[in-house]
């Protein structure tokens, strides 16, 4: 961890395991795609005797996974909780979906159940590039190598990324994959 | 853009101590806070005989980018405040140049330093040629971040980032005030943010407060934003030893606080104010301090500054620098 | 950082019920009271029998008036004194004394709509919401219930403020306005927030329908006062050094004591946040009123800006 920086406070996104949220009274849950998590989390809402809306890229892409919860939530009621498994990627884009819908922390719960790779926001040509499993990677948008930078926004659903050699060209961190 | 010697004796030099370290350094804003020479502070816009080049200069970036001045929906009530706050106080801190009338729900506002009069209705959109907080960005000198009080929390929601030190507006927008400060090595552990995080929950509009906060930039750029990193920072890497004088400066941000009594925002303006290592030795005090500041400084810290690269020649400059001072003196 | 308070004129009271009074306050010289958002109040100094009174009272006008503050006052007589020496000293014509507004229940602007339910006197914080949420064309219901019809205070202001978004009901025990609730809490859409002020069962009331019907904390607000009105009492310190005893009267701090004697203590920011006047001690049990000091420094210093006493004598060292 570079600079010694508090964990406890840094933006990077806090997830844990789904949990069935009994306070909520409708249900919507993003896989991408489905896993043990989301099976059992399903039974217990079941159990519980909830309905749950399911949305996952079985049956269509990230795209239109996204899409349809950007609708469903433009329509949805307060009482609604929502929850989100996948790799990173689809989990943070999904959630900033669902933030800029107006879904609050204590609606959303959040599992990286597969890959870690990360989606990275460069900040010189602001192109968000999907799947970065390395620690310096380059730029889908401006083909700039950036490191990777421990700080997070939830608007874009992405990390931070700058240019890397930007002091001294040529000058780079040896990547290490840190998001398998 | 070189500083006068009247500016430079207004300087907001920061240190008070030969050690620097992290501090709730906050303090009532409406005193002129000593700096050994002819004082600084006790307005929250600071109009300055950089003002024409500056706006000029925010002119610029923003034609070039947008998006380093955005406003949330949410916000527009707050920046109006920001229009009635900034009017107000630049129409009685400077007469001579800014004047504010209200007449029948109607503001005449003149900036003769621009050239300008325009009259508008506060809290009326289109009775202002642009959205009310950028028409007002392009009037003053300071950087603004609006911070909407949600909760036990600050959002900043809006804001403007032209001459920032090396973060991106653009993407800490909608983050709250711990999250933003988040990457700051060792602040959290002092508790520096909490407390400042609390103070700022409890800010009572009319009592503004203020802080400075610091780092170095070679060649005098105001623009240093993370957006533009590929500019500025191949600078740090070229600069020599001979060039620390005319090109290496101290970097001050005076920050202000102020709860804005429409919105209940808190309003964040920064001040940036650059002086050349050449200037800054005009004042043996500051030089000599500066150079124990700097050597003391914890590793941690120079690299978190960006001061890695040049910081030990920099001592090493100030060092024969002072010893000359001294000579001389002596 | 002490606060500087506002004289002002009491240019009108009206009986708006058997028990509630509403003063208008005007400013002195024409200069416009300072702007305040929704749900600020103002600590008024009311004149009492033997001393000053400082009570919070919302602010019930338009935020957009500035040449008058219209305050709600509930008489309860078994209560401070504040309310009964606001009905029974404060005079038609009267200047008294106010502090700056200040917010404790600001309304969520990011929220895309409002649910707002009061209970009887706690309506008075919804009039300047009314005003400011019309004016910003954010969507909102107000559910108001009282007593009796006599008891219905400031219905002329709500109405003309929130034309179409005012609800009322007439309740003893809280059961009419329940059964109102909730069909309105079960059916809004995401991005609505509830705030409710009212006596304190009927707010545990409603809440808790809201959490029954799905809604999360966050969306939840109610209003809470000024926590900072703890009652300050007279105490005294003794200085350690020069064995010199310092009184400290209620309306001062001990910094301010000290100050008065001539006693520099560095300070910044005068609230109990920044850390600067910590200062040793060597005797006594403080009243810690700061957020600085850390648990483990509670027996051997204190912030003076904002600390008193608990257990004396309190020993400084100084």
């Amino acid at each position: 961890m570079p600079y010694g920086v508090s964990m406890e406070h840094t933006t990077l996104p806090k997830d844990g395991s789904l949990t069935f949220d009994p306070s909520g009274v409708r249900h919507v849950v993003v896989a991408g795609p489905l896993g043990p998590e989301v099976e059992q989390l399903l039974a217990d809402a079941r159990s519980a005797g909830r309905d749950v809306t399911l949305l996952h890229t079985g049956t269509a892409g990230t795209a239109a996974v996204l899409d349809k919860l950007g609708t469903l939530l433009a329509e949805a009621q307060v009482g609604v909780r929502v929850y989100l498994a996948g790799d990173d990627g689809f989990v943070r884009a999904t959630a900033a979906v669902a933030h800029a819908a107006g879904i609050l922390d204590d609606e959303l719960q959040t599992a990286v159940t597969a890959s870690a790779a990360r989606r990275v926001w460069c900040s010189h040509c602001r192109t968000v590039t999907e799947d970065v499993t390395t620690t310096v990677a380059p730029c889908a948008g401006c083909g700039r190598t950036l490191e990777v930078f421990h700080h997070f926004s939830r608007r874009h659903g992405a990390y931070l990324g700058f240019q890397a050699d930007a002091e001294a060209p040529g000058e780079l961190p040896e990547p290490e994959v840190a998001w398998p | 853009m070189a500083n006068s010697p009247d500016a430079i004796a207004h300087f907001p030099f920061p240190f008070d101590q030969d050690t620097y370290m992290y501090s709730t350094n906050v303090e009532p804003a409406d005193q002129v806070r000593d700096n050994g020479m002819a004082g600084w502070g006790g307005r929250v816009y600071d109009v300055c005989e950089h003002y024409r080049d500056e706006i000029a200069l925010r002119n610029e970036i923003l034609a070039r980018d947008p998006l380093r001045c955005q406003v949330l929906p949410h916000m527009r009530e707050a920046a109006w405040d920001v229009v009635e706050h900034a009017t107000t106080s630049m129409a009685t801190d400077y007469p001579d140049w800014f004047s504010r009338e209200e007449r029948g729900g109607e503001v005449r506002w003149t900036n003769r330093l621009l050239d300008l009069e325009q009259v508008f209705t506060p809290g009326v959109e289109d009775t202002l040629p642009e959205e009310p907080f950028h028409w007002m960005m392009r009037q003053v000198q300071e950087d603004i971040e609006l911070l909407d009080h949600r909760g036990d929390a600050l959002y900043v929601d809006a804001g403007i980032l032209t001459f920032g030190a090396d973060w991106s507006l653009d993407f800490d927008l909608g983050m709250s005030f711990l999250e933003i400060h988040g990457p700051v090595p060792r602040a959290h552990e002092l508790g520096v943010f909490q407390r400042a995080h609390t103070f700022l929950l409890g800010l009572r509009a009319g009592q503004n407060f203020r802080r400075t906060n610091w780092t170095m930039t070679v060649g005098r750029r105001l623009d240093t934003v993370t957006e533009v990193y590929p500019e500025w920072g191949p600078d740090r890497a070229s600069l020599t030893y001979d060039e620390i004088g005319p090109r290496l400066h101290l970097r001050v941000e005076v920050q202000h606080f102020v709860r804005l009594p429409r919105s209940n925002a808190v309003m964040f303006p920064i001040r940036t104010y650059l002086i050349s290592l050449d200037e800054l030795c005009t004042v043996p005090a500051w030089s000599m301090r500066l150079e124990r500041v700097l050597a003391s400084l914890p590793d941690d810290l120079t690299d978190y500054k960006g001061l890695a690269r040049y910081r030990d020649m920099t001592v090493q400059w100030l060092a024969e620098r002072n010893a000359t001072l001294g000579a001389t003196a002596a | 950082m002490a606060v500087t308070t506002i004289k002002v004129r009491v240019a009108e009271i009206t009986e708006l019920t058997p028990e509630i009074r509403a003063f208008d306050l005007v400013p002195l010289n024409g200069t416009p009271l300072p702007p305040f958002s929704p749900g600020s109040h103002v600590v008024v100094h009311v004149p009492g029998e033997d001393r000053v009174r400082k009570n919070p009272y919302s602010l019930a006008s338009s935020p957009w008036e500035q040449d008058r503050y219209r305050i709600a006052v509930r008489r309860i007589d078994e209560g401070r004194g504040g309310s009964v020496g606001m009905h029974e000293r404060v005079r038609w014509g009267d200047v008294i004394e106010i502090e700056p507004p200040h917010n404790l229940f600001a309304p969520d602007r990011a929220a895309t709509r409002h649910v707002l339910v009061a209970g009887g006197i706690g309506v008075t914080p919804f009039v300047a919401y009314a005003h400011a949420l019309a004016r910003d064309g954010v969507p909102f219901e107000l559910h108001y219930a009282f007593r009796g019809p006599e008891h219905a205070a400031l219905l002329d202001d709500l109405a003309a403020a929130s034309p179409g978004a005012l609800s009322t009901y007439v309740d003893d025990d809280g059961t009419a306005v329940l059964a109102g609730l909730r069909e309105r809490l079960a059916g809004q859409p995401l991005g609505t927030h509830l705030s409710v002020c009212g006596p304190a069962p009927m707010m545990d009331a409603v809440l808790g329908l809201a959490r029954e019907l799905g809604w999360p904390e966050s969306r939840l607000h109610l209003e809470r006062f000024a926590l900072d009105e703890a009652p300050r009492l007279p105490f005294s310190v003794r200085l350690a050094s020069t064995d010199e005893v310092i009184e400290v009267p209620a309306e001062l701090t001990l910094l301010e004591a000290l100050e008065d004697r001539g006693i520099e203590i560095p300070y910044l920011c005068r609230q109990g946040i920044c850390g600067e006047c910590r200062t040793p001690i060597v005797d006594g049990t403080p009243d810690h009123r700061d957020i600085f000091l850390p648990a483990e420094e509670h027996g051997s210093a204190l912030m003076p800006c904002v600390s008193r006493c608990a257990r004396g004598p309190l020993v400084l060292d100084l």
